[in-house]
């Protein structure tokens, strides 16, 4: 079969990515511009600053790409952008950005979703064997799910309340740590000791999850803290509820691998949260306990990028599944809607 | 000589298409919401119903602002990336100027758009040079703006096509990385002052 080569487009948040893979699984150069260091000074991202920034960096991020890949637009057979979620005025700079190459170029459009991006990086480190076990760990998304092939899904267990990346924003934001927050809990739990008391989210063997209850304590813990004159050891609470969130996570893959167990070959890990490297060790630890396979992509494809969005396009490329010219963004669309299987 | 013209800071997308400086087609839409939806499809049928194609443009005008951020942010985010990748010429000019040159009054011409809590402004002599920069003002700020002004006019925001290419005669060829809206107004954050970081390649 011939070689596919895709150009993908993300710019759901503070990055500005282009990227071309070949056949979905091999990366043939990437360009990435990171606005972090504008929207630290804010404290977090501005979505009209994030927005002004696509707009202005986009066709110099396209030129850089090139380069890198010593390519032409010319020589890709598809142009596939991140059409949601995020923020919208960002996205709406990249699907335009899209369309526009797809005009000119002649070129089939495709509408990837963002969370199809995270799940497909795995796709970068070994071509994935289904049926797989995926755990989605990120902002908006805590879900353990059965993927029997490309794009069939089945939701095992999902958050009942808040995703785990959102929780760990809030402890942040509870903590005084700077922005990107998330990463900085783990930052702080490194120097920490488990020290403090949280209750244990979700104590039964149902594969959902529920990370409200957890975030409401620490948020209580500290405040109670307050005002009694203590002083708060962020070290020590990142790490409690680090420890409490990760080992929340891990206990409820192991109940799920055991479930599908004989079934599935391998568990793969996708999104933001992936990042965390003591998530990380104890998914490691864990799948060598229950003897399969574990996938995590490498910290770099963990965060925004576009070679994620050109490798979940693949398979996208291959069903024919095109979007048109009037294709629109949106902020938000849960990815595994259509593929819920209600049992 | 195909040349295209964008504007999409307000309700209205505005595409035309002249050929030698005549007008050819136009397509325009008044659109609320989702000016995403429209404008690519927009510009493609105007070319597919004069039997053109995207490659037959030869120049590209784009309206940049002042408006609705996320318009003018659509609408010049397609002129340069069509300007960049089919390597051809293009030239902004703002909705303001826009307004100005399409009125043929001999008094000062004031130009006004307004978003509510206020107005995005400019006023311009006859022979259209600028003469008040472009301003930011709250209503109350505006009035008391107009107080002080003698023997002008509140042009109409209307659009003459054909005044727009001839003034674009006049406009200098920008780079179309460096093609960008102008906001005029600074957002809630940026009042804070804190300076601006370039971003960087990774």
């Amino acid at each position: 079969m011939k070689d596919v080569y895709i150009l993908g487009i993300e710019s759901s948040c503070d990055e500005t990515s282009i990227s071309i893979v070949k056949n979905g699984c091999e990366e043939i150069a990437t360009t990435v511009l990171t606005q972090m260091d504008t929207h630290a000074l804010y404290g977090g991202v501005v979505p009209e600053i994030a927005s002004r920034m696509h707009t202005e960096n986009i066709t110099m991020v396209l030129e850089d790409l090139l380069k890198k890949a010593n390519m032409k637009v010319e020589d890709v057979d598809a142009i596939a952008v991140t059409y949601a979620p995020g923020l919208l005025g960002g996205l709406l700079v990249g699907v335009e950005f899209a369309k526009v190459l797809s005009l000119v170029y002649d070129k089939p459009l495709i509408a990837t979703h963002h969370i199809a991006g995270h799940i497909y990086a795995n796709n970068l480190v070994k071509k994935m064997e289904f049926p797989l076990l995926a755990l989605v760990v990120s902002g908006g998304h805590t879900e353990l799910v059965l993927m029997e092939d490309d794009y069939k899904f089945k939701i095992l267990g999902t958050t009942k309340d808040d995703a785990i990346g959102e929780c760990y924003d809030k402890v942040a934001r509870v903590l005084g740590l700077p922005y990107p927050g998330g990463p900085n809990v783990e930052k702080y739990a490194r120097e920490g000791k488990h020290t403090y008391e949280l209750p244990k989210p979700m104590d039964n063997d149902e594969l959902d999850f529920s990370f409200s209850g957890l975030k409401s304590a620490v948020i209580n813990l500290s405040h109670n803290e307050e005002q009694r004159g203590n002083v708060v050891r962020k070290e020590d609470l990142a790490k409690t509820f680090q420890d409490v969130a990760v080992d929340e996570v891990v206990r409820k893959t192991r109940l799920a691998i055991r479930k599908e167990k004989g079934n599935i070959k391998s568990l793969i890990v996708a999104g933001g949260v992936s990042a965390n490297g003591y998530l990380r060790e104890e998914l490691t630890k864990l799948c060598e306990e229950e003897g399969i396979d574990i996938s995590i992509p490498p910290l770099r494809l963990c965060t925004d990028n576009a070679t994620m969005i050109a490798c979940a396009a693949y398979p996208q490329y291959l069903k024919k599944d095109f979007a048109d010219l009037s294709l629109h963004a949106k902020s938000q669309e849960y990815f595994f809607k259509d593929s819920k299987v209600d049992e | 000589m195909i040349s295209l013209f964008i504007d999409t800071h307000d309700k209205d997308i505005n595409i035309v298409i002249y050929k030698d400086g005549e007008i050819l087609d136009k397509n325009i839409k008044e659109s609320e919401r989702h000016h995403s939806d429209f404008i690519m499809p927009m510009l493609k049928e105007v070319l597919d119903r004069n039997n053109l194609s995207v490659h037959d443009i030869n120049e590209i005008y784009v309206v940049n602002g002042p408006g609705s951020f996320t318009g003018v942010r659509l609408g010049v985010t397609i002129a340069k990336t069509l300007a960049y990748t089919l390597n051809v010429p293009i030239k902004t000019l703002t909705s303001l100027e826009m307004f100005a040159i399409s009125n043929d009054s001999s008094e000062d011409k004031i130009v006004v758009i307004d978003d509510l809590k206020g107005v995005f402004g400019a006023k311009f002599n006859k022979d259209n040079i600028i003469v008040d920069n472009y301003f930011y003002k709250s209503n109350d700020e505006y009035k008391s703006y107009l107080e002080q002004q003698n023997n002008y006019v509140i042009v109409d925001n209307k659009i003459d096509f054909n005044k727009v290419y001839e003034f674009m005669k006049t406009k200098e060829i920008i780079n179309p990385h460096k093609v960008n809206p102008i906001y005029i107004k600074m957002i809630e954050a940026n009042k804070n002052d804190k300076g601006s970081i370039e971003p960087r390649y990774t």
